[in-house]
C-alpha cells in the first residue's frame, strides 16, 4: 500500500509502539496508586509531561493531557464561552471540532463571526481586526490547514490583536502543525492552543492542550481531579508516553523530515505542472512551501500537505481510482467525506472555481514515504485523470444534448 | 518565524563586585567563565571571549533564548545585553539601530519615550567620530518613530552602540543574578527538607560563590518515594542555578523511634533535630565542607526559638549559616517562587518532621537538659547506622525524562 493520507493518521513508529506496549503490559500502574506501581506510572507521566515540555518549549504544568484534538478544543471552545453570551471569532477555515463546537456555543446564544480567507487559505488580519467588538471573548485560529497545508500567521494575528487592545484569550488549533513545524509555545503568542499525537506518529485517543496561564478553565469532566483538577480520569499513559516520545522524536528530527517532505513535495509539484487540467492549492513549485531558514508573512504552507485540484473530475471517483492502484489519499477532510453532497467548507472559503471545486484530493506525506511511491502516483494520475475527465465531459455533452 | 533567523547572536556581560577584588580577581574571573562555559557547553557554536575587561558571549540564532536564559541563573553576573551585530557600513548601522529600538519601544504604551545614543568608538579606523555619529543616530531614530524625545541627562531608552570589528547595538540591559561565581566561596552541606524554607537558604548561600551539597532526613515507609522524589525535585530546581547537586538521603526512622520509645514526647522534634545536625556533620567533614547551612528563621516554628538554636548548635562542630534567619515568611516564599522551587515545596507529602509531630512540643529548651535526654540513647551506634544506609545521588537541573 501507497499510504499518502499522513494527514488524517499516521502510523505509530516503532519506538513509539514500543513504549506503549511497556505501559501497557509491564509497567501497567495507575498514577493515582500510592504504591510503588503507582508511583512508577507517576514518574513516567511526569518524565513525559517534561520530555513533551522541553520540544514545545513551554513548561511542564502548562500542559494537560487529553483524548485528542476534538477534546482539547471543545474543552476551550465550550468552557471559555461560558456565562453572559458574547462573541468570537473564528476562521472559516477550522476543523470540524472548532466549528461545530462554535456553532452548539451559537445555539446558546453566542455571536459568531467567521474570519475570512483569501484564495491561499490565509486569514484577513485586517478583516479580524475591524470584526473585533468590546464583548469579544474567544479568537480561534488553526496554525496550519489540514485541507490545504496553509500556515496562519498565528503570531502576527495575536500580536496585532493585543495591539488593537483585544486582552481576551487567543486559542489556535494545532493538530497538523504538531511534528511539521518546531513550535515554541511561549513564544507563539496564544493563551491556549490543542493537538493531537496520532497526526505525528503518536498513538490515538491522546493529545494535549497548552494553557499559558495559571488562569482555571473550568472541566469539561469531572472526576477524581486528574491533572491538577483540570481534566479527570485515569491517565492514558501508554498513549501518553507514546506522544511524548513520538513529539520528541518529530521534534529533533524536523530539519530532516522538512528536507525529505520537501523534496517529495517538489518531485510531486513537477509532476502535477505537466498534467492538463490541474491544479495545486497548496502554493507553487519553489514558491510559498515553509522553509525554515526563512522569514514568512502569510500564504506559506507546510511542504507535507498538498491539495490538488483536477477540472471536470469528481473527487471521490479519482480517490477510488488511486484505491484500486493501491494508493490512499484523501478527498478533502476526512471528517467530511461521508457527507458525498456538500464540497468541504474550506474549498467554498477560498472561492475555487465550480469547475474544479468538486475535484480536488489531499496528498499528504510523511517522512516514511519514498520519491518511488511518488512517482507511482504520478504514473497513475497521468493514466487515469484524462479519462476520468473525459468521461464526465462526453457525459456531460450528452446530458446537455438530451 | 521571525526576520531574524540565523542571526548571529552577541551578549555582553557585566560582572560588578568581582571586579572589585583586587589581586584575586583574576581567580574570580576565570571561575566565571569556567561556570559559563560548563553550562553553555550543550548549545554548540557558543563561544565566550574576554576584551577588555567585559565577556561576550556568541551563539547561534537557534539557541539564543536558551543561553539567555542559562545567563539568567549564572552567579556573578551583575547585568546583560543582547546585541545586534551588523557589518561597519552606516546603512546597516541606522537600520539595526531602528530594530533595536523599535524592540524597546514595546515596553512603552503609545511608543512614546525619551532616548539618548551613547557611541563607544575602540576601531578608530570608523571614519565617523563618537559625537557625530551618536547624533546621527538620534536623528535617524527621530526620524523613524515619532514618540521619542531626547534627553541625555534621564533617558527612558539608552541606545548604545560600539564600534569595533563589526558595529554592536543594544538598548536592553537585563539585570543578573549577581552574587558571586558559584565555587568561589568554599564548600557547605544543606539540610535540605522537602519545605519553602531549605530551597531558598541553599540558592542564597550559592549565591555568595557556595558550593551546595545536600543532605535530606526521610523515615520511609513512615514517609513515601513520592516525598522523597518531590525533594529530588526540590534539588533539581536548585541545580538549575548551580549546574548539579550532590544528594544524600538518610533513613532517620530507627532514631526517631528511640526517641518516642525513650524521652518526652514534647522533645522529639528537637532531639531529631539534634540528630539531623551531627549526621550532616559527618557527612560534611567526609565531603570536606566547612559548613552546614539550614534554612531556619528565627521564631519561625517553637524549634527555631533562639534557645531551639542554641540546641541544635550543640549538636555540631561546625559553623551553621542561615541566611533566612531575620527574614520574613513572606520574603522567603516571594524568593522561592521566583527560583521556581515554591510550587514544589508545596506539594502535600509528608515530611519526616511532621510524622513525629508530638501534641506539645518544648519552645525553650535548655542544652543541659535536652543533652541529659539524649544520653538514654544509644547516640553514636544510631548515627553510624543511619549514615551507613544512607544512598547519595548526583541531581542536575535537565531531568533526563526516562520513559
Amino acid at each position: 500500500m501507497i499510504y499518502l493520507d499522513n494527514a488524517a493518521t499516521t502510523p505509530v513508529i516503532p519506538e513509539v509502539l514500543e513504549l506503549v506496549v511497556k505501559y501497557m503490559t509491564v509497567q501497567y500502574g495507575n498514577t493515582a496508586s500510592l504504591h510503588r506501581s503507582g508511583l512508577e506510572a507517576e514518574r513516567a507521566l511526569k518524565s513525559a509531561r517534561g520530555l513533551m515540555a522541553k520540544h514545545l518549549g513551554c513548561k511542564p504544568d502548562q500542559l494537560t493531557f487529553t483524548s485528542g484534538g476534538t477534546e482539547g478544543n471543545n474543552w476551550i471552545i465550550q468552557r471559555l464561552l461560558s456565562g453572559e453570551p458574547g462573541h468570537a471569532l473564528v476562521s472559516a477555515v477550522e476543523h470540524a471540532s472548532v466549528l461545530e463546537a462554535a456553532k452548539a456555543m451559537k445555539h446558546r446564544g453566542w455571536e459568531i463571526t467567521y474570519i475570512p480567507v483569501n484564495a491561499k487559505g490565509t486569514i484577513d488580519i485586517e478583516k479580524a481586526l475591524a470584526t473585533l467588538r468590546p464583548n469579544t471573548k474567544l479568537v480561534s485560529v488553526m496554525l496550519v490547514n489540514n485541507e490545504l497545508g496553509t500556515i496562519q500567521p498565528v503570531s502576527m494575528l495575536a500580536q496585532a490583536l493585543r495591539q488593537k487592545g483585544y486582552r481576551g484569550p487567543i486559542h489556535t488549533d494545532a493538530t497538523q502543525a504538531l511534528g511539521k513545524l518546531p513550535l515554541n509555545l511561549q513564544s507563539l503568542g496564544v493563551d491556549y492552543l490543542s493537538a493531537s499525537a496520532h497526526k505525528c506518529h503518536g498513538p490515538k485517543g491522546v493529545g494535549f492542550v497548552y494553557q499559558s496561564s495559571s488562569k482555571a478553565l473550568e472541566p469539561l469532566f469531572y472526576g477524581g481531579g486528574h491533572e491538577d483538577n483540570r481534566r479527570s480520569g485515569t491517565h492514558n499513559l501508554p498513549g501518553i508516553v507514546g506522544m511524548a516520545k513520538a513529539i520528541a522524536l518529530a521534534d529533533s528530527q524536523m530539519s530532516f523530515k522538512w528536507q525529505h517532505a520537501y523534496q517529495l513535495r517538489e518531485q510531486l509539484l513537477r509532476g502535477i505542472e505537466t498534467l492538463d487540467g490541474a491544479r495545486v492549492l497548496s502554493g507553487g513549485v519553489h514558491s510559498t512551501c515553509y522553509d525554515p531558514q526563512r522569514a514568512h508573512g502569510g500564504d506559506t504552507f507546510v511542504p507535507q500537505i498538498i491539495a490538488l485540484a483536477f477540472k471536470d473530475l469528481q473527487a471521490e471517483v479519482l480517490l477510488h481510482t488511486l484505491e484500486q492502484a493501491n494508493i490512499m489519499v484523501s478527498s478533502g477532510s476526512a471528517c467530511s467525506s461521508a457527507k458525498r453532497t456538500t464540497h468541504s467548507h474550506v474549498l467554498e472559503a477560498i472561492g475555487l472555481d465550480s469547475d474544479y471545486i468538486g475535484g480536488v484530493i489531499r496528498i499528504s506525506t510523511s517522512s516514511i514515504n519514498q520519491p518511488s511511491e511518488i512517482e507511482t502516483l504520478l504514473e497513475v494520475l497521468r493514466r487515469e485523470v484524462p479519462k476520468l475527465q473525459a468521461t464526465k465531459e462526453s457525459f456531460y455533452r450528452r446530458g446537455r444534448k438530451e | 518565524m521571525s526576520a531574524t533567523l540565523n542571526y548571529n547572536h552577541l551578549i555582553v556581560l557585566r560582572y560588578g563586585e568581582i571586579a572589585l577584588k583586587g589581586a584575586n580577581r583574576h581567580f574570580f574571573e576565570t571561575k566565571l567563565v569556567k561556570n559559563l562555559k560548563e553550562q553553555l557547553k550543550v548549545y554548540p557554536g557558543t563561544k565566550i571571549t574576554k576584551e577588555h575587561g567585559r565577556l561576550y558571549v556568541q551563539c547561534q540564532h537557534a539557541y539564543f533564548e536558551q543561553v539567555l536564559s542559562v545567563l539568567s541563573r549564572t552567579y556573578g553576573l551583575v547585568s546583560y545585553s543582547p546585541a545586534r551585530v551588523v557589518s561597519l557600513e552606516l546603512e546597516a548601522i541606522n537600520q539595526a539601530a531602528i530594530e533595536e529600538m523599535q524592540l524597546a519601544l514595546q515596553a512603552y504604551p503609545g511608543l512614546n519615550a525619551t532616548f539618548k545614543v551613547e557611541v563607544k568608538r575602540p576601531n578608530k579606523g570608523f571614519a565617523i567620530k563618537s559625537p557625530e555619529l551618536a547624533s546621527h543616530l538620534g536623528g535617524v531614530l527621530l526620524e523613524a518613530f515619532k514618540g521619542l524625545k531626547v534627553d541625555v541627562h534621564q533617558p527612558e531608552i539608552q541606545v548604545i552602540a560600539e564600534i569595533r570589528d563589526k558595529a554592536y547595538l543594544f538598548t536592553r540591559v537585563i539585570k543578573g543574578q549577581g552574587g558571586m561565581p558559584y565555587k568561589t566561596g568554599g564548600k557547605a552541606m544543606l539540610l535540605l527538607s522537602g519545605g519553602i524554607d531549605s530551597p531558598v537558604s541553599g540558592y542564597l548561600m550559592a549565591k555568595r560563590g557556595v558550593e551546595i551539597e545536600a543532605v535530606h532526613f526521610h523515615s520511609y515507609p513512615y514517609t513515601s518515594e513520592r516525598a522523597q522524589d518531590k525533594v529530588k525535585q526540590l534539588a533539581r530546581k536548585m541545580a538549575a542555578y548551580t549546574g548539579r547537586i550532590r544528594m544524600h538521603s538518610v533513613n532517620l526512622l530507627e532514631i526517631q523511634q528511640a526517641i518516642a520509645a525513650n524521652c518526652p514526647s514534647e522533645e522529639m522534634t528537637i532531639l531529631s533535630r539534634r540528630f539531623m545536625m551531627a549526621i550532616a556533620t559527618h557527612i560534611a567533614n567526609d565531603r570536606a565542607c566547612g559548613a552546614l547551612v539550614t534554612g531556619e528563621s528565627l521564631g519561625q516554628v517553637a524549634s527555631q526559638t533562639m534557645e531551639g538554636i542554641a540546641v541544635t548548635s550543640d549538636a555540631t562542630t561546625l559553623p551553621v549559616l542561615r541566611p533566612l534567619i531575620a527574614m520574613d515568611k513572606v520574603d522567603i516564599m516571594a524568593i522561592a517562587k521566583r527560583i521556581d522551587t515554591f510550587e514544589t515545596s508545596i506539594l502535600p507529602y509528608e515530611d519526616c518532621c511532621t510524622v513525629f509531630l508530638p501534641d506539645k512540643v518544648v519552645t525553650r529548651p535548655g542544652v543541659a537538659a535536652i543533652r541529659q535526654s539524649e544520653m538514654l540513647l544509644d547516640v553514636s551506634g544510631l548515627i553510624e547506622r543511619a549514615i551507613s544506609g544512607m544512598t547519595v545521588e548526583i541531581l542536575k537541573p535537565e531531568e533526563t525524562f526516562d520513559l
